[in-house]
């Protein structure tokens, strides 16, 4: 009995810091475009969208977001351009600042409705 | 309106009296329980006719109160009118209300002497959902009558999504029987009578709160297009937690039920889960995470008050299970590592450890604000730390069927598991060969095929003991089904984003697909794009579609093409109509529309149809017949867009009597009663038209469509379960309670002295045969 309840131990010990080292590398805080771009592990930024965006020659969707303050920042996103996004009123993206751009890994659509109940109205995306 | 608010104020006055006489009939003077009951009928009619009362004011449009004017509009089909009940917060409470006391009826139906503390408990519950009502009210006026709601959105307007809500919200209400049945228990002292009261209950709020979670994960991939069914979301993550204790529950049920341990475990078990279901509620209705998640609601001012509840709730538990806490009995879990018993303990704390991390991980942006900087985890934490727990869950599963209760031979089990193991590696490797080759996934395909092979072995075995004992197996091997088709779908998912323009083939995963013309709009409002998509010999058409609702906000539903082994889903992102480029002297009217072009002013009258026109075999022809006019001189002409036999087109510009412009007529849309025209100087070179263009984002999604057969079947074998437990519950004589009076002890269970343990060891009323 005693030996089981140390391999118990040593099993709930080594999921705990399993558990918490997974929790410290997935953690991202929100950040302003200065911090994102001294390139730290993944973030979220969010702002205002520039423009309407476009797809590039790999069909990576482009565009620029700007935040509070002003400052702008150019966000590539390989995937479809969410729908609503013509009509968000802010953008949350989810990534790391890469090679001059941000790339976003997701992209999360703010939309000005008063209900978003049960579903994504779109915008979510892997 | 004054009456609604009327009736949900009888309503709330009803639940306190039949509170209070129960709390009097609780504590023993059962005289009060006849008017306990009484005010509990007139809680329930009060209720069901605000329901009613509701559903009559959005059906008859009444666009003065401020909930039918946000969640319907006049354009809406019946079934989803209906459907505009729960669209919001305030009518989606009342729906929860209205389907617990449904519950609260079937459960006076059966005369038991648990039903003062039980009812008691249950009502506690059904008066924070009317506090809530009187939050805001979905009866509130909005001071004036707009002509027309604002309508549903309309990727709510999905029969799937009609049903979701109220399916999840049988399973939210009914998560409150399991509590009221473990305080109540704790309050009479009986620490078995009440989880085989709510045993069945549990089951049923079990299987609802599942298809709910499992339709709202079908409906996002099957409308949502972006390629997934699960998004790790708040709103999702917060069902997902109190259903994964609940299950941990009813595995926890079993063992308490056979062996009399874990009923410390059951209790807190039961507690916790009901607590989560508002923790839910708080999570995804007070907006506290309004800037983390893609859908929760905003901040309307219910937060304040469903922490209070959750407090007064959490309390109540908490002060409870501690004041008894010594004096329910214990007793050792298990003897052995090889055994039925030890295989439920592992199962009770895999799930419970995957609910505690799916809880901590949504709650991080609290937690993390309160610190400071309010952080989110990424998506990859819930994988990363899920993928081990459901592998070690796949073995326990797998090996669970062959154990017996307290212990089993080794030679057994060797015999046991030869065989399914023998198929679950032929199975591993046959993936292995078809190229998925990382070594968890095969682990993991190992032994979920494993399981299905023990469990279906097992199944054949017992199947004589009566279709009801069967009801676990197959949904073992449902979750391993399941199992695989999230791993081969989520870790083998590829997915590409094309353009694809018209009359020009693009590639994507060896397919060819070709756009072809847009079609619609439908009856609805939705267009659809035709893709003519071939691989070999094989084709067929995809049609995603579109629903503009405005210029900016367009909704787009994916086309999903499902094969044995894996989905060809293609989900729409822009679609560019073709033409001639704006720029270069094109023009859009409507039927009596005029529009200015430089100096001129187009007027466009009607459509003529020229003779020999409209002819089966013969050439068809459209004119345009356009007023156009230019500093006071007006002229008529009429282009011409027409196809001779062949199909080739044959035009006909018109040229302005002034010699400086030439119209022609470029595409007509009948069923809008547009046209587009071509402008140009005679003699410029008419500029090339543009083909249509729609990007589109194509996925492979293989072993998905196990996904949705594995939940199918786990769906099924919980219908089996529960029937049998509600059988078993009717076979217990009611008004039945206290502690059975069972046969001894079974053979080397060891007691574990309880300090204050006024009552002998119990024993489950009828021991079960022992399984094996």
């Amino acid at each position: 009995m005693r030996l089981s309840y140390i391999l118990g131990g040593l099993v709930i010990i080594a999921a705990l810091v399993f558990g918490v080292s997974a929790l410290g590398k997935s953690l991202t805080p929100y950040v302003t475009f200065a911090e994102a771009r001294s390139g730290r592990g993944p973030v979220q930024v969010h702002g205002y969208i520039d423009g309407k965006g476009s797809y590039d020659a790999e069909n990576n969707f482009h565009f620029t977001l700007v935040d509070d303050r002003g400052d702008r920042m150019e966000i590539v996103y390989k995937g479809l351009k969410p729908a609503n996004f013509d009509q968000a009123t802010g953008v949350v993206a989810v990534g790391q600042y890469q090679n001059g751009v941000f790339q976003a890994k997701q992209l999360l659509v703010k939309c000005p409705s008063k209900y978003q109940e049960q579903g994504p109205a779109g915008g979510q995306s892997k | 309106m004054i009456l609604g608010t009327m009736l949900l104020m009888i309503a709330l006055l009803a639940a306190v009296v039949a509170a209070v006489y129960y709390f009097q009939g609780a504590r023993g003077r059962t005289e009060m329980l006849p008017y306990a009951r009484g005010a509990f009928y007139v809680l329930a009619g009060a209720t069901f006719l605000a329901c009613v009362y509701l559903l009559h004011l959005i059906l008859g449009h009444q666009f003065q109160v401020e909930y039918v004017f946000y969640n319907s509009s006049r354009d809406l089909e019946p079934f989803y009118l209906i459907s505009s009940f729960w669209a919001g917060q305030e009518g989606s409470f009342l729906l929860w209300l209205a389907l617990g006391l449904a519950y609260g009826l079937f459960l006076l139906r059966r005369k038991d002497d648990f039903e003062p503390q039980v009812m008691l408990f249950f009502l506690l519950v059904q008066i924070f959902l009317l506090v809530m009502l009187f939050v805001r009210s979905p009866f509130r006026l909005l001071g004036e009558v707009p002509p027309d709601g604002a309508g549903l959105n309309p990727l709510l307007q999905n029969p799937w999504m009609v049903l979701h809500p109220p399916i999840l919200f049988v399973g939210y209400a009914g998560l409150a029987l399991p509590f009221a049945y473990a305080l109540a228990g704790l309050w009479r002292r009986d620490y078995d009578g009440w989880h085989r009261r709510a045993w069945p209950w549990t089951l049923f709020a079990w299987l609802f709160l599942g298809i709910g979670l499992a339709l709202g994960g079908y409906w996002a991939y099957e409308t949502l297009g972006w390629g997934g069914y699960w998004g790790w979301d708040p709103v999702e993550n917060s069902s997902l937690v109190p259903w994964l204790t609940g299950t941990a529950l009813l595995h926890g049920m079993i063992v308490q039920k056979a062996r009399g341990s874990l009923r410390r475990w059951n209790l807190v078990l039961a507690v916790t889960t009901f607590l989560l279901v508002t923790y839910a509620a708080f999570l995804t209705r007070s907006g506290v995470l309004s800037d983390f998640s893609v859908h929760t609601f905003g901040n309307e001012g219910y937060g304040q008050f469903m922490l209070a509840f959750m407090v007064l709730f959490g309390s109540a538990s908490a002060w409870l299970l501690v004041k008894r806490w010594n004096e329910i009995p214990a007793r050792q879990i298990y003897e052995t590592v090889i055994s039925r018993d030890f295989a439920f303990l592992l199962t009770v704390l895999i799930l419970a450890a995957s609910a505690t991390i799916v809880a901590l991980g949504t709650s991080t942006p609290i937690f993390t604000g309160l610190l400071g900087q309010p952080s989110k985890v990424a998506e990859s934490f819930y994988n990363a730390t899920n993928a081990p727990l459901a592998l070690l869950l796949a073995l326990v599963l797998s090996l669970c069927p062959v154990l017996g209760w307290r212990e089993s031979s080794k030679e057994h089990l060797f015999r046991k598991l030869s065989i399914p193991g023998a198929l679950a590696a032929l199975v591993t490797i046959a993936v292995a060969l078809m190229g998925f080759t990382l070594p968890w996934v095969l682990a993991c395909v190992f032994f979920a095929t494993f399981a299905v092979a023990v469990n279906v072995q097992t199944l054949a075995d017992v199947r004589s003991g009566g279709l009801w004992k069967l009801g676990g197996y197959l949904a073992h091997i449902g979750v391993g089904l399941t199992l695989v088709g999230i791993v081969g779908s989520s870790v083998y998912s590829q997915s590409t984003v094309v353009k694809l323009e018209e009359g020009k083939a693009a590639q994507a995963f060896g397919y060819s697909l070709a756009l072809e013309p847009i079609q619609g709009p439908s009856a609805t409002g939705w267009y659809w794009l035709p893709i003519q998509v071939s691989r070999g010999t094989e084709r067929f058409v995809a049609e995603p579609r579109l629903f503009p609702k405005s210029e900016e906000q367009i909704y787009r539903t994916p086309s999903v093409k499902k094969y044995l082994l894996e989905d060809l889903y293609i989900a729409p992102g822009d679609y560019v109509p073709g033409g001639l480029p704006a720029d270069r002297g094109a023009l859009e009217l409507q039927k009596g529309e005029s529009k200015p072009y430089g100096e001129y002013t187009l007027h466009f009258l009607r459509f003529d149809f020229p003779p020999h026109s409209g002819g089966q075999a013969g050439p068809t022809a459209v004119s345009a017949v356009l007023e156009v006019t230019r500093q006071g001189v007006t002229w008529t002409i009429s282009p011409t867009l027409g196809f001779d036999q062949s199909g080739k087109r044959q035009d006909r510009e018109a040229a302005l009597p002034d010699g400086k412009l030439v119209v022609s007529l470029e595409a007509i849309n009948a069923t809008q009663g547009t046209i587009a025209l071509g402008l140009r100087e005679p003699g410029a070179v008419k500029p090339a038209p543009v083909a249509a263009s729609l990007t589109v984002e194509v996925f492979r999604k293989p072993a998905i469509n196990l996904l949705w057969a594995g939940l199918l079947v786990l769906g099924l074998g919980a219908v089996i379960a529960f029937q049998r437990r509600r059988e078993e519950t009717r076979a217990v004589p009611s008004g039945i309670s206290g502690v059975p009076k069972g046969p001894e002890a079974p053979r080397g269970v060891v007691t574990r002295a309880a300090p204050k343990a006024p009552i002998p060891t119990p024993r489950p009323a009828k021991p079960r045969a022992r399984r094996r």
